[in-house]
């Protein structure tokens, strides 16, 4: 008999039950595909540096024999903190000599640093596309991965690699999953050779295109931050390149994490809007079938039966949720684990199966918990409370009349649809929390996208506001001077765009230490060239102006112990001089650290310099044009957009957030129209004697329609309101923590107007009107004679 | 006198689990302006059906409905939304009001809906009309009321004065004294003959011997066909209901009732 009235109950509610049904495929498919995402790359991270054995500190020297004066200065210690090193040697190629065959592809448009080597064979290993070690033959080349997104090389193709203008040519045998280095995070990708290919090249390369890799092992008890300490303290320090540790490896990743981490909480969100309908629903049936529950009762049925025909339906729905939501969540983490399988070594598969499929039974347990909490209420029903359909005839309050007909000036069925809402609020609460966690979820990773892709964000990384970054290879810093370079560029731009402002930020790592030598860190800074410190944005203090003063970001301050006003010391290739702190600024590069000297400053600069070279051009509307027209004056160099350029020190973590809004606005959508549908459907059940009535009185179905639409289009606007006063303020204020955790202290987060008070009101607009117009069709099919059968 | 309603040939049927039930078999009457016309016949002879089939409520299988000189079975849905609004009342066996309003707002709502109630200075004037009409069925001190804190008869009451706002030309009732007690019924058939005195005509379905002796004329259904009309002639005062209620009780039993 159970089976019977849960088949019919299937068949009756059918629109109610499918959309129910949806929610719990789709909660237990986000849910195990997440715990399955999360998993993997937690353990992804740790089973590849694992795997590949990652040094503990890796240190780069770009300048050939630094490495070997920097080992001699560590063993001069009286301790030394490293148990063995390895020194690795390389050959550096510029960005743009790595060309296909064919001619240039797309260009990365990227500040790259790209070197040759072997395969490394005891540290720093790195596998080929099937996880296996990277094996070679000769005339073939393995390229990172980041090459093979950006600049569309693939297997197969013919590269040529030239450098002091003797041309290599070499074909791409792998695409290769580089632990140490492969992240794009990280602006340094190696190239690998077999070991035959490599020597010919070495041979014929000269000093200034060699460098070495450094791979230290502490000694235990050592850890490998203490070691870096040891390297940064010494007086010799290497004016080319930088060292990182193990642990920082795995904080590469971290975006992976972030993304897996946000799509883990939009599921659980959506498991709370699951089980907030499913207490609606099931609430709603019990009120339905008052006089059912009453009538079972009255011939002597108990509590547990009556209970047990609703948690078997419930448990039927979940257990089919369950398994199709089991079923998508394995091609689901597939794809969501895409791009995290380019770059790591995920390991072993069976126990992220095993994880999806406890986040599927938990869903359900969860579901059959909730249903059998949500179904006490049976208890409370006497069997004449069920029988007059849940009134005991008592009423305390009176019904509140607001608004009043008598004073509206409202159509009246917009006057029906508030009154409504004023009168039955809670049966919206449900509908308002979704409107209200939707607009959220999108607006807050759209203002952080707006953010990362503003001129904000070139602030935040302690830059002056351009218009136009500019990739220039052919400056040679030995037969010229950067002023002059830079004078010569302003005057050559000027003649193409008129009044255009050209600058350098000319990058050098120094060792900064407090007056008492006590604490010093070896930290990358920028002085300009073609224009002033004051361009600058600083959090507190003046910008440096004389060749002794200096700004240094507030984390660096804080390190140093040192304020304004204070002195510090900078030791640039073993040049110590004083400087005064007169600035405090932000930046997000570089975890926070940073520094900023006053193009006055007089510092002798290593001989192979970064340069972030830059402009901005006198009209920000005609920023497109100019970069054309200047691409086109001078094509020996590269001009890109700064969103071209925030994008590619941002690397794959914007495209990330990108993809993660799409996926996000596609399930906001989803859930937005079943909970319309579901809602509407209900309460159109509900109110079949009202719709009659209306009708009876010479109500249009548009007028019926309208007084359903215009209840719910009230509680969307009402819930957008509420969701981006919340998303501009506590969202705001979690992004801020992110950008917080990167080092920047003050957050300016970009809100496009445009985009979250008219593109997103509309889009939720316009899933909520078609999932009305959906499932208002109801309305047309009822008869003013049902009027009868009700109650 | 002037033909409110001519009802020609109509026939409705329902398939019901592929049998066909021929609920209307060909009934044809006329409704004269200022009539009171009640129906009557055992259940399931198809008197609700004809309510509702003739007043455009549910759709007819064939037949013709002429109201007002307009082909009721020509009209689209949104042109028979027009002609309930405008043109007819009615009154149900339920009292169903909207919950969230208050006994006065449920009696204007339709009326500040029709385009005779749009403006502020129309609305007053059917707010006005409604407490008249509440004032004449003796109804006002309940116009604040929630719809749960009245009686079944003020309810009804209330219902009449809904489906009179608009000045219909037939006012429709379906058992209207059907969920009340005999005083109740009583109260709220002398508002039926207070209205009908009015000038409003009036086709009313019925079980009661009681409700019906008070209508012009009474026609008798059964097996979906009028099978015969008694003319009462106009009911003036309570004296002669006895009488009324004999005769039509006489004549029924003769139709087989």
């Amino acid at each position: 008999m159970f089976f019977k009235i849960i088949k019919k109950d299937l068949q009756r509610k059918k629109a109610m039950n499918i959309i129910l049904l949806l929610f719990l495929i789709l909660s237990s498919a986000l849910i195990g595909a997440s715990m399955s995402v999360f998993y993997s790359t937690v353990t992804a991270i740790d089973y590849s540096i694992d795997k590949s054995n990652i040094a503990d500190v890796i240190q780069l020297c770009n300048k050939y024999g630094e490495g070997d004066k920097l080992l001699k200065s560590l063993d001069s210690q009286e301790e030394s903190l490293y148990k063995v090193v390895e020194t690795e040697p390389y050959v550096i190629v510029k960005d743009s000599d790595i060309q296909t065959q064919d001619g240039k592809k797309e260009q990365s448009g990227v500040l790259m640093w790209s070197w040759l080597q072997k395969i490394p064979t005891n540290y720093n290993k790195v596998f080929d596309e099937m996880d296996e070690a990277l094996v070679l033959e000769p005339g073939e080349i393995a390229i990172p991965r980041f090459t093979n997104e950006r600049r569309n090389m693939n297997i197969g193709d013919q590269i040529k690699i030239t450098i002091e203008g003797k041309s290599y040519t070499f074909t791409i045998a792998h695409l290769v999953k580089d632990i140490a280095f492969g992240s794009e995070m990280l602006g340094a990708k190696r190239y690998f050779l077999t070991d035959q290919d490599y020597e010919q090249i070495v041979q014929e390369v000269g000093a200034s295109n060699k460098g070495e890799v450094l791979n230290f092992k502490v000694k235990e008890g050592t850890t490998s931050e203490e070691l870096v300490q040891q390297i940064t303290d010494l007086d010799y320090s290497v004016t080319q390149g930088f060292n990182f540790t193990k642990n920082l490896v795995g904080f590469e990743y971290v975006s992976n994490m972030l993304v897996a981490g946000i799509i883990m909480v939009v599921s659980i969100i959506l498991i709370a809007i699951a089980f907030m309908i499913l207490r609606f629903t099931i609430v709603f049936t019990l009120q339905e079938e008052y006089k059912e529950i009453g009538i079972m009762k009255a011939i002597g049925l108990k509590e547990r039966p009556i209970r047990r025909i609703y948690l078997v339906k419930y448990l039927f729905l979940s257990v089919i949720g369950g398994v199709i939501g089991f079923f998508i969540s394995i091609p689901l983490s597939v794809v969501m684990l895409g791009s995290l399988k380019n770059y790591l070594l995920l390991g072993d598969d069976h126990l992220k199966i095993l994880l999806s499929l406890f986040g599927v039974c938990l869903v359900i347990l969860l579901t059959i918990l909730f249903c059998y909490r949500c179904t006490k209420k049976i208890r409370k029903f006497s069997v004449m409370v069920a029988i007059r359909q849940g009134s005991t005839g008592e009423r305390f309050h009176s019904i509140k009349h607001f608004p009043n007909l008598q004073k509206t000036r409202l159509k009246i069925p917009v006057f029906l649809g508030i009154s409504d809402l004023f009168a039955n609020g809670k049966r919206f609460v449900v509908m308002m929390i979704t409107f209200i966690l939707g607009t959220t979820i999108m607006i807050i990773p759209i203002n952080a996208a707006n953010t990362l892709k503003s001129n904000n964000m070139i602030e935040m990384l302690g830059l002056a506001q351009m218009d136009c970054y500019i990739k220039i290879e052919s400056f040679d810093g030995e037969t010229e001077s950067v002023d002059d370079y830079v004078e010569n560029l302003r005057g050559e731009f000027e003649e193409v765009v008129p009044g255009i402002d050209v600058w350098a930020d000319y990058g050098v790592t120094a060792k900064l230490m407090n007056l008492n030598q006590d604490r010093s860190k070896n930290i990358a800074g920028y002085r300009s060239i073609g224009k002033g410190a004051e361009a600058y944005s600083y959090l507190e203090g003046e910008a440096p102006k004389l060749a002794n003063e200096i700004a240094v970001t507030k984390q660096v301050a804080a390190y140093l112990n040192v304020g304004l006003g204070d002195v510090i010391f900078l030791e640039v290739n073993g040049e110590k001089a004083e400087y005064v702190v007169t600035a405090l600024y932000q930046t997000v590069m570089n975890m926070g650290d940073g520094f900023r000297l006053s193009n006055q400053a007089e510092i002798t600069m290593p001989d192979e310099q970064s340069f972030l070279w830059a402009c901005k051009f006198p009209n920000t509307k005609d920023t497109k044009d100019n970069i054309d027209k200047l691409q086109k004056a001078f094509p020996e160099m590269e001009f890109h957009t700064t969103q071209k350029f925030l994008s590619s020190m941002l690397g794959s973590f914007l495209d990330s957030v990108d993809d993660m809004i799409h996926l996000l606005m596609a399930i906001v959508a989803g859930v937005v129209f079943m909970i319309t549908c579901l809602l509407l459907k209900m309460l159109l059940t509900k109110e079949v004697p009202e719709v009659a009535i209306l009708k009876s009185l010479g109500f249009k179905n548009a007028s019926i329609r309208l007084w359903q639409l215009s209840r719910i289009l009230i509680i969307l606007l009402l819930s957008i309101a509420l969701g981006t006063v919340i998303s501009n303020t506590v969202g705001n204020a979690l992004v801020g923590l992110v950008f917080k955790f990167a080092g920047a202290e003050k957050v300016l987060i970009m809100t496009k107007p445009l985009q979250v008070y008219i593109g997103i009101p509309i889009f939720l607009l316009s899933v909520t009107t078609l999932a009305a117009v959906c499932s208002m069709g109801q309305i047309k099919k009822i008869k003013i004679w049902e009027i009868n059968n009700q109650e | 006198m002037e033909t409110v309603m001519k009802v020609s040939n109509l026939c409705k049927t329902y398939i019901m689990n592929k049998n066909q039930n021929n609920v209307l078999r060909n009934v044809s009457f006329e409704v004269h302006k200022g009539e009171f016309i009640s129906v009557m016949g055992p259940s399931g002879s198809g008197k609700s059906t004809l309510l509702y089939t003739v007043s455009g409520m549910d759709k007819m299988t064939a037949g013709e409905v002429n109201f007002g000189g307009k082909l009721v079975s020509q009209f689209g849905e949104n042109e028979l939304a027009n002609l309930r609004l405008n043109e007819m009342g009615f009154v149900f066996q339920q009292m169903h009001m909207l919950r969230n309003l208050s006994i006065l707002d449920n009696i204007v709502l339709a009326s500040y809906h029709s385009e005779a109630g749009k403006t502020k200075e129309q609305r007053k004037q059917k707010r006005e009309k409604a407490i008249a009409l509440m004032k004449q069925l003796d109804i006002i001190d309940i116009a604040d009321h929630d719809i749960t804190e009245v009686s079944g008869g003020q309810l009804q009451r209330a219902c009449i004065c809904r489906a009179l706002m608009n000045d219909p030309k037939v006012l429709f009732a379906d058992e209207p004294t059907g969920a009340l007690n005999s005083k109740s019924a009583k109260e709220v058939m002398n508002q039926f003959n207070l209205v009908n005195k009015t000038g409003t005509t009036i086709l009313l379905v019925t079980h009661d011997v009681k409700v019906a002796a008070k209508s012009d004329k009474v026609l008798y259904m059964e097996d979906g066909n009028i099978q015969g009309a008694f003319t009462l002639g106009k009911y003036t005062d309570e004296i002669t209901i006895k009488e009324r209620e004999r005769t039509l009780n006489s004549w029924l039993m003769d139709m087989g009732w």
